[in-house]
């Protein structure tokens, strides 16, 4: 993939000193970052806080950027990365990933992908928010990767720094999860 | 309704979780100003564009003269002023700072030039952005001016601006200050956005102005290497787009021989093309820097420098300068394009029916081919309706080339309008699917709308190229003359 020309020019400015680059890289990226880590977190907050440290961190280490990269793979990556250390950090989750009961909102996507009802949809999007909450955020983390960011199980292998096995592993593990929560609030329902 | 892809899906619950979409600009410019002392470097200054854009338009364009446009000859450049035409430069004793009610304004840096003088003043302790949504027109925007013994210079102009949370910092041109006069007084009658008695009024700060040391003026060296335009390049398939860019030259005009390698200032000149205009070469891809051995020269765009040439704007040019890495190969440098980034006016049309009732979230397959002329085709494979913050309405045109055209600029004639975008896909300066968007005030215009094609943004293939050879590998007899031709004294 090459880079965006419009990054590259924002990147370029930025390199030569002129935070004006950082400024439009900012208003380029924000949105996807911010609903990137909002999917990670599902804390509106942190999600600004996290997207901030990744934009900041990026400007200190600008100097060092290939930017013959694209630069949008590599930040939302970032943000995944910062996300998980953020809430690792603050312990907001105590159990670990053996402990889960793992399943898939990759039923509900695909439920939500060829819906023609709005109402239907406005549900299944509710559905879809309530058992990704229910994940661990490293599952999280992986749904947003594959399915959000269309990330290639390779790629999130060397994003998340885990071998392709346990990528492979974590996928299932969220899929079986959310297939579980589909279908036990379908029972309830 | 169309199957929607499982991002698609997520990036609405995303959207539908969250209360507010913030702009998260100042809050991370404030934190980098923060570990500014230790993390920026000293030339770290700026080009805030919301900042400057503000200060631009509502102030109106108070202007100084354009200083570029009237000289012809540059005989040095002075990092921080940019290039400069004779005399002696002059730069502020040392910095002054007066705080007045936790309020700190600080003349950080003066070049004082024959010509011009620029200013850079930084404020501190002032939450000026809380004030930008709070109605401009009723606060201050008044530019500061310079008190000399007999007069005063008023006229101003931004340069460049930053801004964080709690102050900004701004770099303002100014006219001469007469060689005669070292001391001036800095007058500044308030705070950016502040309302009559919000904040202290009427700040003055005495500077004192000190000869520049010789090294801090770079020479300029002059490049009369004519321009060189190699025959165009018929681009891929059945294009005919060398019509438009045969026109089209890359000179080089001159250089500036810095410590650790080459100030290197270029146009491309297109005054005899058809082309709209042209961007300033950034593709790594497509322009290269050789040297003698043939092997690429790093460099980098060097935008204070192509911020101050492009300050003037002259039709049909692109001016820009490059800042090389050291040359360690004696011999001639060559600068080589090979593709230009341009825009090109169109006037394709075509209608798309959204039909009587358009929902939200709705979008149609248009699979449609349009001829945009000069051999470039678009397909505009699909458009979305969506609303941005349920005022506004959007259509979002899904469209891709097979001829290189990386953006399209849309426009309906006949409804009213509340603005335009692009980019997405691969993004708009990038070969691959793009977006173009056109927003309504809701609801969306009822019935067929016709969609007009205004310009293309396209890739042009072709070679250029322009060498130079630095000085010291030149014979002595031509240095001396490159050089007394650059001090402009022949």
């Amino acid at each position: 993939m090459k880079p965006d020309m419009e990054d590259l020019h924002a990147i370029r400015r930025l390199k030569n000193g002129d935070i004006g680059g950082l400024e439009c890289l900012i208003a380029r990226h924000q949105g996807k970052a911010l609903r990137t880590a909002f999917l990670i977190t599902h804390d509106e907050p942190t999600a600004e806080d996290v997207v901030q440290d990744t934009f900041v961190r990026f400007y200190q280490r600008v100097r060092n950027f290939d930017d013959t990269r694209p630069f949008e793979p590599y930040f939302m990556r970032s943000v995944v990365n910062v996300a998980l250390n953020t809430i690792e950090r603050e312990k907001r989750n105590g159990h670990s990933l053996e402990d889960e009961d793992i399943s898939g909102v990759e039923a509900l996507l695909e439920q939500a992908a060829s819906v023609e009802e709005q109402v239907e949809f406005n549900t299944l999007k509710w559905q879809i928010s309530e058992a990704l909450a229910k994940l661990h955020p490293r599952q999280r983390a992986v749904i947003v990767q594959r399915y959000y960011l269309e990330m290639s199980e390779q790629e999130m292998s060397a994003a998340l720094d885990s071998p392709p096995g346990t990528v492979k592993w974590l996928l299932n593990a969220a899929r079986t999860r959310l297939r579980s929560l589909l279908g036990s609030e379908r029972t309830a329902e | 309704m169309n199957r929607k892809s499982y991002s698609q899906i997520l990036d609405h619950v995303a959207r539908d979780q969250m209360a507010a979409n913030p702009d998260l600009a100042p809050r991370i410019l404030a934190r980098i100003q923060k570990g500014k002392s230790t993390t920026m470097q000293p030339r770290m200054k700026v080009f805030a564009v919301v900042f400057l854009l503000l200060l631009v338009l509502v102030t109106g364009l108070v202007s100084v003269p354009s200083v570029r446009a009237a000289i012809e000859r540059w005989i040095g450049y002075v990092p921080g002023i940019g290039l400069i035409s004779e005399g002696q430069i002059r730069l502020l004793a040392e910095p002054v700072s007066v705080t007045r009610d936790g309020i700190t304004l600080t003349v950080e840096e003066v070049w004082a030039a024959s010509d011009r003088t620029l200013i850079q003043v930084s404020v501190e302790g002032w939450p000026w952005r809380k004030l930008v949504s709070d109605s401009p027109k009723n606060g201050c925007l008044d530019s500061a001016s310079l008190r000399l013994p007999d007069r005063e210079l008023t006229h101003t102009q931004p340069q460049s601006a930053l801004g964080w949370a709690t102050g900004y910092e701004l770099k303002s041109l100014y006219p001469a200050i007469p060689s005669t006069v070292d001391e001036v007084t800095f007058v500044m009658p308030c705070l950016i956005l502040a309302k009559p008695g919000e904040a202290p009024e009427n700040w003055e700060l005495s500077l004192r102005l000190v000869p520049a040391a010789p090294e801090a003026v770079f020479p300029v060296i002059e490049i009369s290497t004519p321009v060189v335009a190699t025959p165009t390049l018929l681009p891929p398939a059945q294009t005919n787009t060398s019509l438009v860019t045969d026109g089209a030259s890359l000179a080089l005009d001159r250089a500036v021989q810095m410590d650790d390698g080459y100030l290197i200032y270029a146009t491309i000149h297109y005054e005899n093309s058809g082309l709209g205009s042209i961007d300033i070469p950034l593709d790594p891809a497509t322009f290269h820097l050789l040297d003698a051995s043939g092997q690429e020269v790093a460099y980098e765009l060097d935008w204070e420098a192509t911020n101050e040439i492009q300050a003037t704007f002259v039709p049909d040019q692109t001016a820009f300068a490059i800042k090389t890495a050291p040359i360690q190969i004696p011999g001639p440098l060559t600068l080589v394009l090979d593709s230009l980034f341009a825009s090109l006016a169109t006037d394709a049309s075509f209608t798309f029916d959204p039909g009587p009732d358009p929902q939200p979230g709705e979008d149609w397959d248009l699979g449609l081919d349009l001829d945009v002329g000069n051999g470039h085709t678009l397909r505009v494979a699909r458009v979305s309706y969506d609303l941005t913050d349920g005022v506004q309405a959007y259509l979002r045109f899904d469209m891709e080339s097979e001829t290189g055209v990386m953006y399209a600029t849309l426009f309906d004639k006949a409804h009213p309008l509340t603005g335009m975008a692009g980019g997405g896909g691969g993004g708009s300066f990038s070969i691959g699917p793009f977006t173009s968007d056109l927003y309504y005030n809701e609801p969306l215009p009822k019935g067929p709308l016709t969609v007009t094609v205004t310009s293309i943004s396209a890739q042009f293939p072709g070679h250029w190229e322009a060498a130079w050879t630095p000085p010291q590998t030149q014979t002595l007899s031509t240095l001396s003359t490159t050089i007394r031709n650059g001090l402009g004294d022949n």
